[in-house]
């Protein structure tokens, strides 16, 4: 009993020295928790300064380690050990007296950015295309303007409203505001004032918008008001168009103004349609148009979603919370609504993020970015696969 | 112009609790188009059907041809009324009253 509390007791002194001596910068470190995930058939190892180069090649021959390369600014060397044994070689080099510590590898992940938008919770939307992941990357920025091509958007909702830096009217309404919702809805996906303690977060977050009102108050409008709203927002410095609308015919206007845009380095963003049909939509299905399709909370192709090699990505469309005009007493408002209109700005907001990526150096790479990173769905007609946020911008 | 004696019946006590409030509106204003469309008496009017739906667009399933719709789910009634033997098509959203098909009648 006497030798095991004397035992412990030169333990503890010897743990103290330690401790103390790490305040010092020079101990040992002591062995933690292993991290989830590591390399595999590595692991890093500081030798003490000074430490002879023969007592260094010594401790890698015992412990079958083989230098790989060093990380000369901190003397940190990335050794080759068995694959398998990591975990056990790190405890070996320990051992050293020579070592100052030996870990494992660990694998970084993004850890993402979750903002404090109370109804997160409630954009499935967001979890599924991994949002939160993808803003762990970029958050956009106020260079970044998406035009949102549509029936307005409220000019007093303070969740979106701040992001609005430029209106025009190409409607016979009486003003640029929204009567309808369908607008102020989609400006709501794309990018609503996001992180502010209030209300929704945006897939664009920072982005800040333009509001093209191109639809009356009935939801409807011309290709010629559109196309000028098209031009409108090219000129005026839009790096993503949001086109939550469409029709059956097809409109050489319309398909020129898209052009247009496109000439400009712009990504033009459309809905496919909620008809359940083959059939083309347009503008989605012109050339220089990204085509949304819908999905749904299984990652299933959304019963009425619009399908065809036509349709190049997919994005949740189904119970999608978003801001809406405020009511008569001037409180803003929320509601949940469906359709590929609704898809649109998820791909439009994350055209946004990409241009802030790597990726971001032209509207064909951030459209080929976009679609080459989508991730699989079910889906019993081809809708393209669903955009994943997190991927798009190299989050994983 | 007479419509004679209406036929039918109305059905909005048979559609679930939920929706009958709106389709009870819904034929009340569509009623009053086609009464004012058609200079005839309200009363010989007859609601043949009133269907809730939820359209594909704004149009409401009645597009032009010429135009664009936000392309979002758009929950309201279609309402079939009937003067003598002609049939006349509403559709509704929540706040407005689309004038759609006519099986003769006045046109659009």
């Amino acid at each position: 009993m006497t030798m095991q509390v004397r035992a412990v007791a030169v333990s503890l002194v010897l743990v103290l020295v330690l401790a103390l001596a790490g305040t010092a910068g020079l101990s040992p470190q002591v062995e933690a928790s292993p991290p989830a995930g590591f390399a595999s058939g590595q692991i890093l190892v500081q030798f003490r300064p000074g430490t002879a180069a023969s007592e260094v090649s010594s401790a890698h021959g015992i412990n079958r380690g083989q230098v790989l390369r060093t990380l000369d600014r901190i003397g940190v060397q990335v050794v080759r050990v068995p694959v398998g044994d990591e975990l056990r070689a790190a405890a070996r080099y320990r051992a050293n007296p020579n070592v100052l510590y030996a870990e494992v590898d660990g694998v970084v992940r993004a850890l993402g950015f979750t903002p404090n938008d109370p109804m997160l919770p409630d954009q499935w939307g967001l979890a599924r295309v991994e949002a939160t992941l993808a803003w762990g990357v970029t958050r956009g920025n106020s260079t970044i303007r998406i035009a949102i091509l549509d029936t307005g958007i409220d000019a007093g909702h303070r969740d979106i409203n701040p992001k609005v830096v430029a209106a025009r009217n190409f409607t016979t309404s009486p003003t640029v505001s929204d009567r309808h919702g369908h607008g102020t809805h989609v400006a709501g996906i794309a990018a609503a004032v996001t992180n502010n303690a209030r209300g929704i977060a945006g897939m664009g977050f920072d982005v800040v918008l333009m509001n093209g009102k191109v639809l009356d108050d009935t939801g409807s409008g011309t290709w010629s008001g559109v196309a000028n709203g098209i031009i409108w927002a090219a000129d005026n410095g839009a790096r993503v168009i949001n086109l939550s609308l469409g029709g059956t015919s097809h409109s050489a206007t319309l398909e020129n103004a898209v052009n247009y845009a496109w000439g400009r380095g712009v990504v033009v963003v459309a809905a496919a349609g909620n008809s359940n049909t083959s059939a083309l939509m347009y503008p989605a299905a012109y050339a220089n148009a990204i085509a949304v399709g819908a999905t749904d909370r299984n990652d299933a192709r959304a019963s009425f979603s619009n399908f065809g090699a036509w349709v190049d990505v997919a994005a949740p469309g189904v119970d999608i919370l978003s801001t809406f005009p405020r009511s008569w007493l001037g409180a803003d408002r929320y509601r949940w609504m469906n359709g590929t209109s609704m898809s649109a700005p998820f791909v439009a907001g994350l055209a946004g993020l990409v241009w802030t990526t790597p990726w971001g150096t032209s509207n064909t790479a951030v459209r080929n970015r976009i679609q080459a990173t989508v991730d699989p769905i079910i889906t019993d007609q081809p809708i393209g696969g669903r955009i994943n946020a997190a991927r798009a911008v190299g989050a994983r | 112009m007479r419509c004679g004696q209406p036929r039918g019946t109305a059905m909005i006590g048979e559609l679930e609790p939920r929706h009958r409030a709106g389709a009870a509106r819904a034929v009340r204003r569509a009623m009053a188009d086609l009464a004012r469309r058609l200079k005839v008496n309200r009363q010989g009017i007859a609601l043949r059907k009133v269907v809730p739906t939820v359209w594909p667009d704004a149009s409401l399933g009645c597009p032009e041809p010429d135009r664009v719709y936000a392309q979002a789910l758009t929950p309201g009634y279609a309402v079939l009324l009937s003067c003598g033997d002609d049939e006349y098509e509403y559709r509704t959203d929540g706040g407005r009253i689309l004038f759609c098909v006519a099986s003769k009648g006045p046109g659009r």
